[in-house]
């Protein structure tokens, strides 16, 4: 079938016969309903007339009751009108029943009934006509006619005889009232009328007879036979009125009535039948109507069964060889290709897309041909590519390596740097040393200005070395700034005085100037600050040969600063400026060579800044100077008790130089000076002044200056003179008054304050807590209070002790945290409980951090201050939180450390304890040592100083081997914490390279530095063993006493054998103490060497053999 | 009595059509007698057996009732013979259009019965209400007419019936004669709507007022007379009935009658005898009641015109010694009708048709009709028994009241309302 459509007609063909097919369909529907609309108006329209049929033959019942009416009026009432109606109503219904519907089947009858009636009608139309003519003429006439007769009889009787006369006249009177009794009738039709007359008719007639007899008179008789036939004729008239008129009466009510009766049931049949006929034609007509919509429903959907079916035939012969093409090209597109592409016979649009198929598909096979070629030649590419990887790969490599051997290299070159750092310090501490003991000797305050010189030009390049130092751990990003109190006068003035000379001999004056609105106090990292200003000056005076450096500090706001470090040196172009931060490059390489310096400061500088939320821009010219400007955040400290004791004096103020003027007045005022200038004394000719400001010209004091002064001291008899000296200059020794009287440049505010604080109000106490003698005085207000120190290593523990027993403070110790807490809760329990604790932060069984969190956790109100090598922010926060109170850097700085003393112990006595003496004992020079450090850390106690190099020596006497065996036994562990104690202890005794090298090998396990540990430790002993330690200590010896000894040896073995360092050290002191006779001590030494390395098994064998002899 | 079937036939109105519809003329030269009347009598049959036997021309003039007898009594030359009911006589004989028969003259005269002589056909029987026949036979020395015998009298007794109700026994259940059958059926609520009436108010009231007081609605002092009281009260109650369409309507004709309940628009109604044996011929099996109040009766009455005089009156003496001669007799009780003299017309008749239609007696064999089709089936019983039987139950007898005016304006009303 759809293959046969195919054939016989093409595409568009087929489309166009589905359209018209539909078409067709639609316009088969729509004349179905047209026609059944047609036929339904047609039948309903019948309807209508049927029923307007019916609505006609309703009205014949009514008809019928007017046209009777109409005849019984007639009847009754003679009412001639009335017989017009009964014609107009017969006729009308007539007509309704000769047009009424042919399905009524009484029709017939019902016009005969009428017929009937009509006929009936019209004899009683006759009828009454003729009873008319009865009734009023020929009766009326024939009475009249009696009544002449009559009177001529009774005229003639009179004549005759009166009696006869009487009688006739009598019978006429009867007569006449017979002739109103019958009109009467006529009028009402009672029957007692009728009868009445009758009689009386029948009476007269009677007395006619009678009289006639009784006459003989012939002539008489004849008229009285006359009047005799008159009356019989009357009679006979009446009779026949009387009959007519039953008769229309019976006509009307028995004969018409009675057919009207039957027209009026007959319509009642109409009406039951027209209902039925209308019943039974709605019915049918909803039957029709029924049937009609059931059959366009009917042919409707069977036109559309058709048409759906034709119309998916079609469809079919359109879609089934499009998706056979459509099957083919996706198995084409799949690669299949063998599916075979179906003839279609028709050369239409499908016929085109058939011979499309068949040449896709044939292209389709060249193409695969093609795309077969194609992806041979593409795997021969990506296998090439694949080569090229491989050698790529294999350059990466390559590459990789050389990039871990240059990081290796970078690492190596920042070892290097380091070792070369360490080599460089050693001679620097040298030189340092050497300053040092000198600064000690008596020396003028030149001499001592210049040493400070060399003292710190020795730093400066120890600083440089720092600054390589510093380099790495930026390159590392090991960087961290601190927050603390800093002192921004001092900051300045150190970095100031530190560049002093170096400026001076250059003859370059320096500068320093404070804005007003700039504190003393700020938050921030001093040391990091100070390097940074250091650095920027330090360039200024390099590179400056004439003229002037400057430091200006300004507040930005209240929180950021502007610091200025300009110079009149040769400056530098754009080029060299923007090379200026970046690592190892100075402006200009020449100058490198002409003014040395490593070139990093600047690049340091810039971290440091930057970490410190700020920047540091330069502005120079060639040949005019340069201005590096720093801008950073620091938070100013609110500090109530800033200084301004010298407010409400006046100063008079000369200085020439207008810089420096400039700096000295704001530095005045801000110490809350009021401050008159030499132009304002000459123009006011101000009478009173405070002070005097004068600042020399020269190096020596001029003539003029001689001149200035001589004047100024009589305009001021009584006014003090401070003399402001120009760098390096100072006033002659001889003159010891002028001591405390004068000033250098470049402006210090402290030195200035210091200085006019004691001129004006003669307080000499101006530096307060400076002294470390007086920290020590004070100290001895805390004699009595208990501290415990908890350190693993006894030579720190014996630092703590050694500065705290000076103060007569009781001082107890813990080898670890569990001891330290064991402690702490026993002294809690005895009601003696300790107010302060140092705990070292590497401790064995429990660490630092640990036993801090425990006791915090206990005694909320203890005081501890956590010992620590490390104090970078990081590791101080976790002090912290830990539960530390304070964190103290190792090694101790004394002061430090009795800061924090006085900080958390109250006071215990107001009695000022007189100032122990101590005997000064001399602490020689050490070249491994700096002694100087070391007995810093001891408070300058050199006796305790001395007592911890010993302890040091017998120590670490043997321990270069015992390092080397924990190296070979691979103990790495035991050997770092070996190392970590070593680099503490070294540290406090001031053995920095020692100390060094067994940081650098803690914190670098796997480079084998045990050789240089070693060294280093064999230069320290065997300086150490150079001095005479013995012979210091024999000095104190006591004199052997057998049985207190014995006691002594006794407690201690008791006290080893409870393992109580505390009762211990005490006895150990006696038995060094006494003078033994040599082989004893040397037996007695050992013991006393192990129970000092803590090895109390050993020491308790060798005092159980030493107790036993 | 077949005229009246021969009627029927022509299909034409009988009783109220007031046609003229055709006058038999005789051309010959023989005297001729023309006779004014009714269907009933006036029948070919009769005339042309008349004219045989007489020698003379008969010419008939049939017409309804009403028609014949205003005719009669409003020229009394138009006729020689009028042939009519007793309940016309007394509206002739007031309207002088008859004149008395002088009863010598009449051969049969002592063969008459008694009925209309004395009024009873027996010693049981009754006289019954109205204008019974004996009251108006005989002329009285007044001119007026009364029962007293005299030589005149105002009409020949000949043919004569009772009359009844007919009903289908279809539909209602066979009664038992004089026992059960009532005129009271005829208001029986079960027939509401087929029920018909004659329209002839003086036979057809009577029926009314026969089943008016047969259920006791109504008591008459003489059903005979009704005053205008009674009248009232009579169509007041028809007038509910009619309200309620009791009534199917009237017939004026006894085919009319027997189309209604051929029809089946009627299943009880007033009958006349040949209508009843019309519709048996027709297999409808309709009863003749015998009602247990008694029949309401009529009588032939033929009589003479003012105007007759000489020898046109023995003419008339002559066919009037004819009808009661045998024959006629005994073809008039072909439909069910008696003759005064019975005895001189059973010679004429079969002792089947004597039994059945005089004495009551089955039907020992199929009887024919005056058309001479079976009319009778062997073995019926004539309803209400034999002749005296009949008669001796006379509830009232057809008559023109003397309230006749009054009650035809009741009768418009009872049928026009």
């Amino acid at each position: 079938m759809i293959n046969l459509l195919i054939k016989w007609l093409s595409l568009r063909p087929r489309i166009y016969l589905n359209l018209l097919m539909i078409a067709l369909t639609a316009v088969c529907i729509l004349s179905m309903t047209y026609y059944g609309l047609s036929s339904a108006k047609q039948e309903l329209k019948e309807h209508a007339l049927f029923t307007s049929r019916i609505i006609t033959d309703s009205q014949i019942s009514d008809n019928i009751y007017q046209l009777h009416l109409a005849a019984l009026n007639f009847t009754y009432n003679g009412n001639l009108s009335a017989t017009e109606r009964v014609d107009f109503y017969y006729e009308n219904i007539r007509k309704k029943l000769y047009t009424s519907d042919f399905s009524i089947t009484n029709t017939e009858d019902t016009i005969k009934s009428l017929d009937a009636y009509y006929r009936g009608f019209n004899q009683l139309r006759s009828l009454r006509e003729k009873r008319r003519r009865s009734t009023s003429l020929i009766l009326p006439e024939q009475v009249l006619e009696i009544e002449i007769a009559m009177d001529r009889l009774i005229d003639n009787l009179n004549i005759d005889k009166s009696d006869h006369a009487l009688l006739a006249s009598n019978t006429l009177v009867i007569l006449m009232q017979s002739s109103n009794q019958g009109n009467a009738y006529f009028r009402r039709y009672e029957n007692t009328s009728l009868i009445q007359a009758r009689n009386m008719q029948r009476q007269a007639y009677q007395q006619l007879i009678d009289l006639k007899q009784s006459i003989k008179n012939d002539a008489l008789r004849s008229q009285i036979d006359h009047v005799t036939e008159l009356v019989a004729h009357y009679t006979d008239t009446f009779n026949i009125a009387v009959e007519e008129t039953r008769g229309f009466l019976y006509l009307v009510n028995v004969i018409l009535a009675a057919e009207a009766n039957e027209i009026l049931y007959q319509s009642d049949i109409r009406e039951t039948q027209i209902t039925e006929n209308l019943h039974r034609q709605r019915e049918t007509i909803d039957q029709y109507l029924s049937r009609l919509v059931t059959w366009i429903l009917l042919v409707s959907m069977i036109a559309l069964l058709v048409q759906a079916v034709l119309s998916y035939l079609i469809t079919l012969t359109i879609t089934n060889p499009i998706t056979t093409i459509t099957r083919v090209f996706n198995e084409l597109s799949e690669g299949s290709g063998k599916s075979i592409i179906p003839s279609y016979p028709k050369d239409d649009e499908i016929g085109d897309l058939t011979k499309a198929a068949r040449t896709f598909k044939q292209k389709n096979v060249e193409n695969r041909k093609i795309l077969n070629d194609y992806k041979e030649l593409s795997e021969q590419l990506e296998r090439r590519i694949l080569e090229r990887t491989q050698e790529l790969n294999a350059m990466n490599k390559e590459l990789e390596f050389s990039k871990e051997k240059a990081e290796e290299m970078v690492q190596i070159r920042s070892n290097f740097i380091a070792n070369i750092s360490h080599e460089i310090r050693t001679p620097i501490n040298a030189v340092l040393g050497m300053t040092y003991l000198m600064r000690h000797s008596e020396l003028s305050d030149q001499q001592a200005e210049y040493l400070e010189s060399i003292n710190l030009s020795s730093k400066k390049l120890l600083a440089i070395i720092n600054d390589i130092l510093d380099f790495s751990k930026i390159e590392a990003g090991q960087m961290t700034i601190e927050s603390t109190k800093l002192d921004l006068f001092q900051v300045v003035s150190d970095c100031v005085s530190m560049l002093q000379a170096q400026a001076h001999a250059k003859g370059i004056e320096i500068f320093t100037h404070f804005d007003s609105y700039v504190s003393r106090y700020y938050h921030g990292d001093p040391l990091r600050l100070g390097q940074v200003i250091t650095n920027l000056l330090n360039n200024a005076v390099k590179f400056t040969q004439v003229g002037h450096v400057g430091v200006t500090v300004e507040a930005i706001n209240i929180q950021r600063l502007r610091i200025k470090i300009h110079d009149s040196g040769i400056g530098m172009t754009e080029e060299e400026q923007s090379r200026l931060f970046r690592a190892f490059s100075q402006a200009d390489a020449s100058t490198t060579r002409r003014f040395g310096g490593t070139g990093l400061g600047l690049v340091i500088s810039k971290q440091i800044i930057e970490a410190m939320n700020g920047n540091i821009i330069v502005h120079s010219e060639k040949g005019a100077g340069t201005t590096f400007t720093i801008e950073l955040d620091m938070k100013r400290v609110n500090d109530a008790q800033e200084s301004k004791k010298l407010h409400g004096h006046k100063a008079l103020l000369i200085e020439r130089n207008d810089l420096s003027r400039s700096a000295f007045n704001h530095a005045m005022q801000y110490l809350g000076l009021e401050v008159i200038s030499y132009e304002t004394y000459m123009r006011e000719h101000i009478s009173q002044v405070d002070i005097i400001l004068y600042a020399v010209e020269k190096r020596e004091r001029s003539a003029l200056d001689t001149e200035m002064i001589t004047q100024l001291a009589s305009a001021y008899p009584k006014t003090p003179v401070c003399l402001i000296y120009p760098m390096g200059k100072t006033p002659e020794k001889s003159d010891p008054n002028s001591q405390n009287t004068y000033v250098q440049k470049p402006i210090n505010p402290i030195r200035l304050e210091k200085v006019l604080l004691r001129m004006l109000t003669g307080e000499q106490n101006a530096e307060k807590n400076s002294n470390l003698d007086e920290l020590r005085q004070e100290m001895a207000t805390r004699s009595g209070s208990r501290v415990i120190v908890a350190d693993d290593n006894l030579f720190n523990r014996q630092v703590v002790s050694g500065l705290l027993q000076k103060s007569n403070i009781e001082v107890a110790e813990a080898i670890d945290g569990e001891d330290l807490t064991e402690k702490v809760l026993q002294a809690a329990e005895l009601q003696t409980p300790y107010e302060l604790v140092f705990v070292d932060y590497h401790m064995p069984k429990m660490n630092g951090l640990e036993a801090c969190q425990w006791l915090r956790q206990r005694f909320p109100d203890l005081s501890i201050v956590v010992l620590s090598g490390d104090t970078e922010v990081t590791t101080k926060q976790k002090f912290f939180t830990a539960g530390a109170n304070a964190v103290l850097a190792k090694p101790i700085e004394v002061k430090d450390f009795y800061d924090i003393v006085l900080s958390y112990i109250e006071p215990k006595q107001d009695v000022k304890p007189a100032i122990q003496q101590t005997h000064k004992q001399r602490v020689p020079n050490m070249i491994t040592i700096d002694t100087t450090a070391g007995l810093k850390h001891s408070g300058g106690d050199s006796e305790l100083y001395l007592s911890l190099l010993n302890s040091f020596l017998k120590k670490y006497n043997d321990a270069g081997n015992d390092f080397v065996e924990l190296y070979n036994n691979q103990q790495s562990e035991t050997l770092s914490l070996a190392m970590h104690s070593l680099k503490g202890i070294a540290a406090s005794i001031g053995a920095n390279n020692l100390s060094d090298i067994a940081q650098k090998m803690f914190d670098n396990p796997e480079q084998n530095l045990l050789e240089d540990v070693q060294n280093q430790l064999n230069q320290v002993l065997a300086e150490l063993k150079k001095l005479d330690l013995h012979d210091t200590q024999k000095t104190a010896k006591v004199d052997f006493d057998q049985s207190e000894f014995s006691n002594a040896l006794n407690d201690l073995f008791t006290a080893l054998k409870r393992r109580r360092p505390k009762q211990i050290n005490p006895i150990l002191n006696y038995i060094k103490s006494v003078n033994l006779p040599p082989e004893q001590a040397s037996k007695l030494d050992h013991m006393c060497t192990m129970i000092e390395r803590f090895e109390y098994a050993d020491a308790i064998n060798i005092l159980e053999t030493f107790l036993n002899d | 009595m077949a005229s009246r079937r021969q009627v029927l036939k022509a299909g034409a109105a009988a009783v109220g059509a007031m046609s003229f519809p055709y006058i038999a003329k005789a051309y010959n030269r023989r005297p001729t007698l023309r006779v004014l009347g009714t269907h009933v009598t006036l029948q070919e049959t009769l005339r042309q057996e008349a004219e045989r036997a007489l020698d003379i021309n008969l010419e008939f003039y049939p017409g309804g009732s009403a028609e014949v007898l205003l005719k009669a009594a409003t020229n009394p030359s138009s006729f020689d013979i009028y042939e009519q009911w007793s309940n016309s006589l007394r509206v002739l004989w007031d309207a002088n259009s008859i004149k008395s028969i002088d009863r010598t003259k009449i051969t049969q005269w002592d063969n008459i019965n008694s009925l209309t002589k004395t009024g009873k056909i027996s010693p049981a029987a009754n006289f019954g209400y109205g204008d019974a026949p004996y009251k108006l036979l005989y002329e009285q020395p007044d001119g007026g007419l009364g029962s007293t015998p005299s030589n005149q009298i105002s009409f020949l007794p000949y043919v004569h019936n009772t009359d009844s109700f007919g009903y289908n026994t279809r539909y209602i259940p066979e009664g038992v004669a004089y026992e059960t059958e009532s005129w009271g059926w005829l208001f029986d609520q079960h027939y509401r709507g087929k029920v018909a009436i004659i329209n002839e108010p003086t036979i057809g009231l009577f029926d009314l007022a026969l089943a008016a007081q047969a259920r006791d609605l109504i008591h008459f002092k003489d059903i005979g007379n009704l005053t205008r009281q009674e009248l009232d009260d009579l169509f007041d109650i028809l007038a509910r009935l009619q309200a309620n369409r009791h009534f199917r309507g009237v017939w004026s004709s006894v085919p009319r009658s027997v189309e209604l309940m051929a029809k089946n628009e009627v299943v009880i109604q007033s009958m006349f005898s040949p209508g009843v044996s019309a519709l048996k011929g027709m297999g409808i099996p309709c009863r003749y009641a015998a009602p247990k109040e008694g029949y309401r009766a009529w009588h032939g009455v033929m009589c003479l015109s003012r105007n007759v005089e000489s020898e046109r009156e023995e003419m008339a003496y002559k066919f009037m010694n004819w009808w009661l001669s045998g024959w006629p007799g005994a073809y008039i009780a072909k439909q069910g009708y008696y003759i005064s003299n019975p005895q001189i017309s059973k010679p004429f008749m079969s002792q089947a048709e004597w039994d059945y239609w005089y004495d009551g007696q089955p039907a020992a064999e199929p009887l024919l009709g005056t058309d001479g089709s079976v009319s009778v089936r062997e073995g019926e019983v004539r309803s209400g028994g034999s002749y005296v039987k009949r008669f001796e139950n006379i509830a009232v007898w057809n008559t023109v009241m003397p309230n006749y005016e009054y009650s035809l304006t009741k009768w418009n009303e009872f049928l026009f309302t």
